[in-house]
C-alpha cells in the first residue's frame, strides 16, 4: 500500500503517563484540517513510548501512532527528542508537524524546526486551512495584532500552539480498529552523544488546580494594592470554587511572585466559563489570554480602562468595598 | 576567565504597544514615534552575564541584528557593564525569521570569537517567538535551553535550571552553550555611573554582511527564510461592555445574579 504523502503529525507530550489536554486540542484542530485535504490523514507522535499514552490516543480518529522507544528518552534532554524527531520526519516525510506551546515545546519545536530547517510558526492562536495554504494565526506586539504565518515551500510546515486556546475536542473512532503503530528505529541514540545532562526534577509547590483549565478564575490586578482586597479576591475565589489568576503588574506589586497563574502573552490563557477581573487595568498582553472567556465582570476604579473594553459587565469602583459586599450577599 | 556573549534585540517599548496601529489601506503595522529598547529578558540575559563575570572573571561581547539605529541599545548594554558589542545591520539580512535570524547571529558570533556561554533573551517583546536561542545552538551544534530560571557554573559545565510541565528542571550543559534566560532569573542591577562613562570607550562595531563574511545568503534574510508573513490584523473585542451601576450593595447584587448565570438579560440599572 502506498504510505500516505500528507500526513499531519501532532506531537504528543506526556505526563506522568498521560498525553497533556493540549495533545487533545492539536488533534482535533488536526481533524479538522484534515478534512480539508485529499489524502490527508493524522498522526500522533510519541517519544519514550509510553503503554498509557498509546492507549489514551488509540481511541482516536486518527490514523496512526508513531513511538520511538530507547533508555536515551527516559529523561527530557532537547538534544535528544529533538535528533529523535529529525530522524522520525527525515523517515515518514510528514506534511504538517503541530506541537503545544509548553515549557518543552517551546524548546523543542523550534530545535527540531532548525535542525530540518524548516519554518515554524510560535505560539499560534488558532490554525486555518484556506484551501490552498495553512495560515498559522501568530499573536505578536504583546497580543495587539496577529500574523497570519505561512510556510510555502519548506516542509514539515510546524507550528506550536498555546495550551489551551483552541478547545475542542477530537473525534473518537468510529470503528473498531486501533490506529496503525509505527515503532520507528531508535538504535542510532545508543551512540548520541548528548550536551545535557538531566540532574533533577523539581515539581512545583502548586497543587493541581491549573488556572487554564478553571471554569470560574477571579483575577488580581496592579488595583489590588491593600491586604484586603487580595484577601477578597482568595475568598471569593475559594466561595465560587473557582482560582486565583493575576496580571503581570500584580506581580510587581509583591504580593505574589510566581508567574504560574499568571495570564497574559507570556502567561496563561484561560477558557473560563466566568472571569471576573479586579482591579486589573486591561493591557493588550493582558487581554489576549482572556479572549476565549464566555463572560468578564471587570472591577476597576478608572472608567476609562481598557479592561471594560474586553469585558460583557463593568462596574467603576473601588474593588474593595464592591467585593466586601458581594462577599456579604454571598455569605 | 569566561568569555561571555550575549545576544540582545532592539524592540519597540512595550509600554507603547496599545499605540501600535493598523493602517486600512496598506495592511501594514504603524508603529511611528515608539522609541526602541532593549527587551525586558534580555536585560535580564545581561545581568546573568554580569553575574558570570563576576564569579569567574571574563569578559562580555554583546551581539545584536537590527537597523543602523539598534547602536543606541548597545551602547546601553555596554552601560550596563558589557565590554564590547558588535551589530549586524544590512537589508542583506533584513527581513529575516527566526532560522534566518539565528543564522545570522552564528555568524556574527564565530566572526568576533569563541565562546564558554552565549546567553540570550528566553523571548523578545515584540515577535516573543522565542524560537531564536534554541535555533542558534542548533547552528552552533551546541548545547542549548531555553525558559531558565537560574544559571549557575561548576567545573564541568553549566547548571541551568528551566521551566517544565508541574515543575521546574535542572540540568548541567556541556560548555559551550546557549542559554534563554527568562526575567525570573534574577533582578537587573542599577547602571553605575563609571560603566556609563566608560561605554562611549568601549569597542562598538557595526557590520554589513560582507564585513562579517563567509555567510550563505541562501540562509540570510527573507530569501533564507522558510517561513512568511500573510496578512496582519488588529485584534479587537467583540464583547459590548454593560455597565453595571447604583450602590455598592445593588452593584453586589447584579454581580451576584450574574455569577449564579441568570442575569444575561437581567434589568439596566
Amino acid at each position: 500500500m502506498m504510505e500516505s504523502k500528507k500526513e499531519i503529525w501532532v506531537f504528543a507530550e506526556c505526563s506522568r503517563g498521560a498525553a497533556l489536554p493540549v495533545v487533545s486540542e492539536l488533534i482535533a484542530k488536526a481533524q479538522e484540517i484534515s478534512g480539508g485535504i485529499e489524502g490527508s490523514s493524522v498522526a500522533a507522535v510519541i517519544l519514550g513510548g509510553d503503554s498509557a499514552a498509546v492507549s489514551q490516543l488509540s481511541g482516536l480518529e486518527i490514523a496512526k501512532i508513531y513511538c520511538m522507544q530507547h533508555e536515551a528518552l527516559k529523561d527530557y534532554r532537547c538534544d535528544v527528542y529533538a535528533a529523535a524527531l529529525q530522524k522520525m520526519v527525515e523517515e515518514y516525510r510528514p506534511e504538517y508537524f503541530f506541537f503545544g506551546a509548553t515549557a518543552m515545546g517551546a524548546e523543542l519545536a523550534p530545535t527540531t524546526a532548525a535542525l530540518l530547517k524548516t519554518g515554524l510558526a510560535a505560539h499560534c492562536i488558532d490554525l486555518r486551512w484556506n484551501g490552498e495554504r495553512l495560515n498559522c494565526m501568530v499573536p505578536a506586539f504583546g497580543g495587539k495584532v496577529v500574523s497570519e504565518i505561512y510556510i510555502p515551500n519548506a516542509r514539515p510546515i510546524m507550528a506550536s500552539v498555546r495550551p489551551g486556546i483552541l478547545g475542542g475536542t477530537p473525534a473518537g473512532r468510529s470503528d473498531s480498529a486501533a490506529p496503525e503503530l509505527v515503532t520507528a528505529d531508535a538504535s542510532f541514540l545508543g551512540e548520541f552523544d548528548s550536551a545535557e545532562e538531566f540532574l533533577e526534577f523539581i515539581p512545583s509547590q502548586k497543587k493541581d488546580d491549573a488556572v487554564e483549565d478553571a471554569k470560574i478564575v477571579v483575577s488580581a490586578g496592579r488595583g489590588v494594592s491593600t491586604d484586603k482586597s487580595w484577601e477578597n479576591v482568595k475568598n471569593l475565589a475559594a466561595k465560587l470554587g473557582g482560582s486565583v489568576a493575576w496580571s503581570r503588574s500584580f506581580i510587581d506589586t509583591g504580593r505574589v511572585d510566581d508567574e504560574s497563574s499568571m495570564i497574559g502573552t507570556s502567561g496563561k490563557a484561560l477558557s473560563a466559563d466566568l472571569l471576573i477581573n479586579v482591579g486589573v487595568s486591561g493591557a493588550t498582553q493582558y487581554t489576549c489570554g482572556t479572549e476565549k472567556c464566555k463572560t468578564i465582570i471587570s472591577i476597576n476604579r478608572d472608567p476609562r480602562a481598557k479592561i471594560f473594553e474586553h469585558s460583557d459587565y463593568g462596574v467603576v469602583g473601588d474593588a474593595e468595598k464592591i467585593l466586601d459586599a458581594v462577599l456579604r450577599k454571598m455569605a | 576567565m569566561m568569555k561571555i556573549a550575549v545576544c540582545v534585540k532592539s524592540v519597540p517599548d512595550p509600554e507603547y504597544y496599545e499605540k501600535i496601529t493598523l493602517d486600512p489601506a496598506t495592511k501594514r503595522l504603524v508603529r511611528d514615534g515608539i522609541p526602541a529598547v532593549i527587551g525586558e529578558a534580555d536585560r535580564h540575559a545581561l545581568e546573568a552575564a554580569l553575574a558570570l563575570r563576576d564569579e569567574n572573571g571574563g569578559e562580555i561581547t554583546v551581539v545584536s541584528m537590527g537597523p543602523p539605529a539598534a547602536r543606541r541599545q548597545l551602547l546601553e548594554a555596554l552601560a550596563m557593564g558589557a565590554d564590547r558589542a558588535f551589530l549586524i545591520s544590512d537589508r542583506k539580512v533584513g527581513g529575516a525569521d527566526t532560522l534566518a535570524t539565528s543564522y545570522t547571529l552564528s555568524c556574527l558570533l564565530a566572526k568576533t570569537g569563541t565562546y564558554d556561554v552565549i546567553l540570550a533573551g528566553n523571548e523578545s517583546a515584540d515577535g516573543s517567538t522565542a524560537h531564536v536561542p534554541s535555533q542558534l545552538g542548533v547552528w552552533m551544534g551546541i548545547a542549548h535551553a531555553a525558559g531558565v530560571v537560574s544559571v549557575s557554573s561548576d567545573d564541568k559545565g553549566l547548571i541551568v535550571t528551566k521551566e517544565a510541565e508541574g515543575g521546574l528542571a535542572k540540568y548541567r550543559l556541556r560548555t559551550p552553550c546557549v542559554v534563554a534566560v527568562t526575567p525570573k532569573a534574577n533582578e537587573v542591577r542599577f547602571m553605575d555611573v563609571r560603566n556609563i562613562l566608560a561605554a562611549k570607550e568601549k569597542e562598538l562595531q557595526v557590520w554589513s554582511a560582507a564585513d562579517v563574511g563567509n555567510m550563505d545568503e541562501s540562509f540570510m534574510g527573507l530569501a533564507g527564510s522558510p517561513s512568511q508573513n500573510g496578512e496582519v490584523f488588529a485584534i479587537e473585542s467583540s464583547k459590548n461592555c454593560r455597565m453595571l451601576t447604583g450602590t455598592e450593595s445593588e452593584i453586589a447584587d447584579q454581580i451576584v445574579s450574574i455569577i449564579s448565570g441568570n442575569s444575561k438579560g437581567g434589568e439596566e440599572a
